[in-house]
């Protein structure tokens, strides 16, 4: 079953889960949790991409820094690989991520610091580690596993800004995860992740994500402004995505080891 | 308006009915609003508070509490557990913002599988239970880890790993939440605690919580206690229920319109203005006796109630009103103290006292006047002046006997009494050069209170309780250059070599992180390096130096990305340096100490600072609750002079206005300046300290130990000149005594034992306070009766009338 949802660009799909393509029900009858889950994880992201990100991290006082990356992320047979380069700040540019997915197993990360002049591997595969020293978590970026959570649907009718949204709510199997609930909002129209809370084992609501600017970029449903905010801290992120280019035939070898010294 | 009280006396109904009015507007304001936070003890605009709100605004600290366990066996599978299962707990809990502990902290290493930046307590669940691989391996490397950490030494684990510490951060909170959230927290930390293992709780939210205890005791049990024992002693001295109830109602009433018009003004209660409600019951007793005596003597000689009550009142209103002048001006004068708390008391006894006075003067005529009505119409017995009381007259025998003794030996041995009262001057002043002030408040809370052995065992075994803030500021990215990271180890090796540095427990800074980070990735890098060299002989980047800093700001902010990445790397690096690198913050943790050490401390750490830091263009700045505790310390100096000056002064001004002659000035600035210079001199002696409580002593006894005097004097004055037989001062000092004697050691008594109440208090400032008021009031009492008569005798040529006296310089027969 494929997980990833992988997608800097559809960190929509945060909250989204592996999946295949569900059958749809049948007119009659009423959409379940499971079923809107599967639509989300399944959604066609294309077979690859690649794209420029532009990252402001808000300490929620006033004091921002701006980060630009260059992204890339590509398929394989249901598990993804992506690659991250910063381009600025002038102190960080050339610094790059590179992730391999792997069925059944943690990922593997490999970090390039251009001063050390080394690729490191990254040993940790903690799933709740900032990505990128943002707001946003790996787990936000590379997506949550179909069947790591079980679903309900608290809401089939609720209306986001002219859009008409489940309200799908996502319980986590695992009681060690940070946030064990996390409600979202699902456009009906194209299965896209407009909005979503996180709650702490405490109950307490302390992440909301959002979609703020959804386009369509070759026939697909791309978020290209995302807002993760923190609510225990006061900080946020802002990543504008710009630059979408999907289905581009990107090469093996971009994801290579190797190509992130280059 | 000479007639007034012809006036009041026609329309009291229409006065008393505006008083219950006013009552009840103010009665509605009522708030009681608490805070205990450090801004209690510095004004809104003073400098030293806005850095430090800043600061704790910008690095969100300021609000934490410190969970400390202690045992023997910490590093084991039960007691990690519960840290585990009580740190996940306790984030989730409300209010609470962030929790440091072992277990939720990052180990960076490196080993042959890469770079790891995993949680030290990652085979841990949530619940506590330990997951997989082997226990005792596994418990081993994480001691082993937690030890060995810069980081986490002396901050989560003891150097000897007998400690283990919860630093919990909570929001900005009001009183009521301060309390839910703390014990909360408490509730959760006490679940399950492994046995053998001692838990210590201090902290900020620790001490607020305490404090907000004793605000509650100054408030509900003291009052209660002390309102009591007035009624009580009313009831004695009255033998009259009706009496003690004009005295209950005059009290009430007068509490009901400070307490309106103290939350009107905005203020809120904390630890030392919590002060005021004893202080205002205590306050409000001396008008009521005095009123009452006088009204008693006027009935004796017969007349109308309109004539008693308008002669009353035409004697009393003006004592009574000097009176509350005096002890309002000496509580006022404490507005010009710098900490915020001892203005507001200051302020709001002032008014509480003049309320008290408007209050007594309204209602004690009025009710008695009423009651004595009723009495007579049938309540017979009920007004002590209406009812034949045997006992009572042998009471007052002994009485007149007492103090027609007193005033006998006075008129006689008045030179002896002022040449004892210089040399017990001299002993005392010479105690004033003694007295120290302290303001470290672990030492304000009883040897035997959970927060002191707790706070006092983190100070000795562990973190230490204190800190000091070092705030470093450039322009933006400035403080991850390498030049300035260099410039934070010159600065911590530089306190290693301190006098004082046995007191530094802990230096966090964001040249700490970098440095273990460096540190790790450079023995990574070593060993990449070995083999790359071999592989192609190319050469590394590493270019660290002595100082263990990176050479390029580039290879630092490179380095901090890949900390930032893991889960609360980011919020670790918030509390040292801003995102914009342009606010750095060391963090000192000491081991608290007296003030006057503490203050030496911050100045060398400041002087260390500017030297360092300076030169490089760098703004510095200190905070930290330390050392604005040590800033209380020389604010509590020029408190304890300015006030006590400003008072003695208004209130010495008063009296030479009022009786217009020097003579008069003089004896009553030595009567009440001499108890004043025995309390501090004793508090010398007595190794009494200066503190919150104590710094107020001098400005309130002076403005109440004078009011004794104002009513010798103005008796004396009325003997001395409206008396048809032309008295000589020493038959006139002689009746003043006699007169006057009575009411003023009944209500010197009321508050010496009102004041003497607070002694039971936990707080020692509170407790010290009303220790050091009720004895300054003795002192001031037997001023008023001996020295002052005496100094008066001493000025006979001076204030005697000036139409001739065969009877001037002999005792009356």
């Amino acid at each position: 079953m494929k997980k990833s949802v992988l997608a800097i660009f559809a960190i929509c799909a945060a909250i989204a889960l592996a999946a295949s393509f569900a059958p749809k029900p049948c007119l009659a009858q009423a959409p379940t949790a499971d079923w809107v889950a599967k639509e989300v994880d399944g959604r066609y992201i294309g077979d690859d991409a690649r794209s420029e990100m532009e990252m402001t991290i808000s300490d929620g006082k006033g004091r921002d820094r701006s980060r630009k990356l260059f992204v890339v992320r590509k398929t394989y047979g249901g598990q993804d690989k992506l690659y991250l380069k910063f381009t600025y700040p002038n102190d960080i540019k050339g610094t790059s991520f590179l992730v391999w997915e792997h069925a059944g197993k943690d990922s593997e990360r490999f970090l390039y610091l251009p001063e050390l002049g080394r690729v490191r591997r990254i040993a940790s595969a903690e799933k709740h580690g900032n990505f990128a020293g943002t707001d946003f978590s790996y787990e936000d970026i590379s997506g949550r596993k179909l069947e790591d959570y079980t679903y309900e649907l608290p809401r089939a009718d609720v209306d986001h800004n002219g859009a008409q949204c489940f309200l799908l709510l996502s319980k986590s199997k695992d009681p060690n995860v940070a946030f064990p609930e996390i409600y979202s909002l699902v456009r009906k129209d194209n299965f896209v992740v407009v909005k979503s809370e996180y709650y702490s084992p405490r109950g307490n609501h302390e992440k909301t994500y959002e979609v703020l600017a959804l386009e369509k970029v070759q026939d697909i449903w791309t978020p290209t402004q995302l807002l993760m905010k923190d609510l225990k801290s006061g900080g946020s992120t802002l990543i504008k995505i710009a630059e979408v280019k999907y289905n581009g035939g990107i090469a093996d070898s971009q994801f290579e080891k190797e190509q992130l010294k280059k | 308006m000479k007639n007034w009280p012809v006036f009041f006396y026609r329309h009291r109904i229409a006065v008393v009915a505006a008083l219950v009015a006013v009552t009840i507007l103010l009665g509605t304001r009522i708030r009681m609003p608490m805070d205990n936070s450090i801004k209690t003890w510095f004004t809104p605009d003073d400098p030293a508070y806005l850095t430090y709100k800043r600061v704790c605004d910008t690095f969100d600290g300021g609000r934490f509490l410190i969970i400390a366990i202690e045992g023997d066996d910490l590093f084991s599978p039960g007691v990690l557990g519960w840290l585990k299962r009580t740190t996940i707990a306790i984030e989730g809990a409300p209010d609470v913002r962030k929790v440091s502990s072992l277990a939720n902290s990052n180990k960076l290493t490196a080993s042959e599988e890469g770079i790891e930046n995993r949680p030290l307590l990652a085979n841990f669940a949530n619940d506590g239970s330990m997951v997989g691989l082997n226990g005792a391996a596994e418990i081993e490397s994480i001691r082993r880890l937690a030890l060995e950490d810069e980081f986490f030494r002396n901050y989560l684990v003891s150097p000897d790993g007998r400690f283990l510490s919860l630093i919990v951060s909570f929001e900005d909170m009001n009183v009521v939440r301060t309390d839910t959230a703390y014990g909360e927290v408490m509730k959760i930390a006490g679940a399950g605690l492994p046995a053998g293992v001692k838990m210590h709780v201090s902290g900020d939210i620790r001490l607020m919580v305490r404090y907000n205890d004793f605000t509650r005791e100054n408030q509900g049990f003291f009052p209660a206690l002390i309102m009591g024992m007035i009624l009580v002693f009313s009831a004695f001295i009255f033998k009259s229920a009706s009496r003690v109830a004009v005295v209950g109602t005059v009290i009430g009433i007068s509490l009901v319109l400070t307490l309106g018009l103290y939350s009107w003004i905005g203020f809120t209660f904390n630890v030392v203005t919590g002060m005021m409600v004893p202080l205002v019951i205590i306050l409000t007793i001396a008008d009521c006796i005095h009123i009452i005596e006088y009204r008693d003597e006027m009935c004796g000689f017969g007349g109308s109630s309109e004539s008693v009550f308008v002669s009353t009142l035409e004697y009393v209103t003006l004592p009574c009103l000097l009176t509350s002048l005096t002890t309002a001006i000496g509580l006022y004068s404490l507005k010009v103290s710098p900490i915020d708390a001892v203005r507001n008391f200051g302020v709001g006894a002032a008014a509480g006292v003049m309320f008290a006075f408007v209050v007594s003067i309204v209602l004690v005529p009025v009710m008695m006047d009423f009651l004595s009505g009723n009495a007579k119409s049938g309540e017979a017995g009920e007004g002590r002046e209406e009812s034949a009381d045997p006992g009572g007259s042998r009471v007052s025998a002994l009485w007149d006997g007492l103090l027609l003794w007193l005033g006998g030996f006075v008129v006689s041995r008045y030179r002896l009494i002022i040449a004892v009262s210089i040399a017990i001057l001299a002993v005392f002043t010479w105690g004033i050069t003694m007295v120290r002030v302290e303001t470290n408040q672990i030492e304000w809370f009883p040897r035997s209170d959970p927060f002191y052995t707790a706070s006092q065992t983190l100070n000795t075994k562990f973190m230490g309780f204190g800190s000091i803030e070092i705030i470093v500021e450039g322009p933006e990215n400035s403080i991850r250059e390498p030049d300035v990271l260099k410039k934070m180890v010159l600065f911590e090796s530089s306190l290693g070599q301190i006098a004082q540095k046995d007191r530094i427990r802990k230096i966090i800074s964001l040249a700490t992180y970098v440095r273990e980070i460096h540190k790790v990735l450079s023995a990574d890098q070593a060993e990449q390096t070995e083999q790359t060299e071999q592989d192609s002989g190319g050469s590394s980047k590493n270019d660290a130096d002595d100082f263990g800093i990176p050479g390029s700001a580039n290879m630092v902010s490179q380095e901090l990305l890949l900390f930032t990445m893991s889960r609360d790397g980011l919020e670790e690096l918030d509390q040292v340096v801003t995102r914009d690198f342009a606010i750095g913050r060391i963090l000192v943790k000491i081991e608290s100490g007296t003030s006057r050490s503490t203050v030496e401390l911050a100045e060398t750490v400041e002087k260390l600072a500017l030297c360092i830091f300076g030169p490089a263009g760098l703004k510095v700045t200190l905070t930290g609750t330390s050392y604005m505790y040590a800033l209380i310390y020389k604010y509590l100096l020029s408190s304890q002079v300015q006030s006590f000056a400003t008072a003695f002064a208004l209130v010495m001004a008063l009296m030479f206005l009022i009786y217009r002659s020097l003579s008069y000035g003089l004896m009553s600035a030595t009567a009440n300046l001499l108890p004043i210079i025995l309390i501090v001199g004793l508090m010398g002696w007595a190794g009494i300290t200066i503190n919150v409580g104590t710094v107020m002593v001098a400005s309130v006894a002076l403005g109440i130990a004078i009011d004794d005097t104002i009513h010798f004097l103005s008796r004396f004055r009325k003997e001395l000149r409206g008396g048809a037989s032309c008295k000589g001062v020493r038959e006139t000092t002689v009746t003043t005594i006699r007169k006057a004697g009575k009411a003023m050691i009944f209500t010197s008594l009321v508050n010496i034992a009102g004041f003497a109440v607070l002694m039971m208090a936990d707080f020692q400032p509170t407790r010290e306070f009303g220790l050091l008021v009720a004895i300054t009031l003795a002192f001031a009492l037997a001023g008023d009766l001996v020295l002052l008569p005496a100094t008066a005798v001493a000025f006979e040529n001076r204030i005697a009338p000036r139409s001739p006296d065969p009877q001037d310089g002999r005792l009356p027969s």
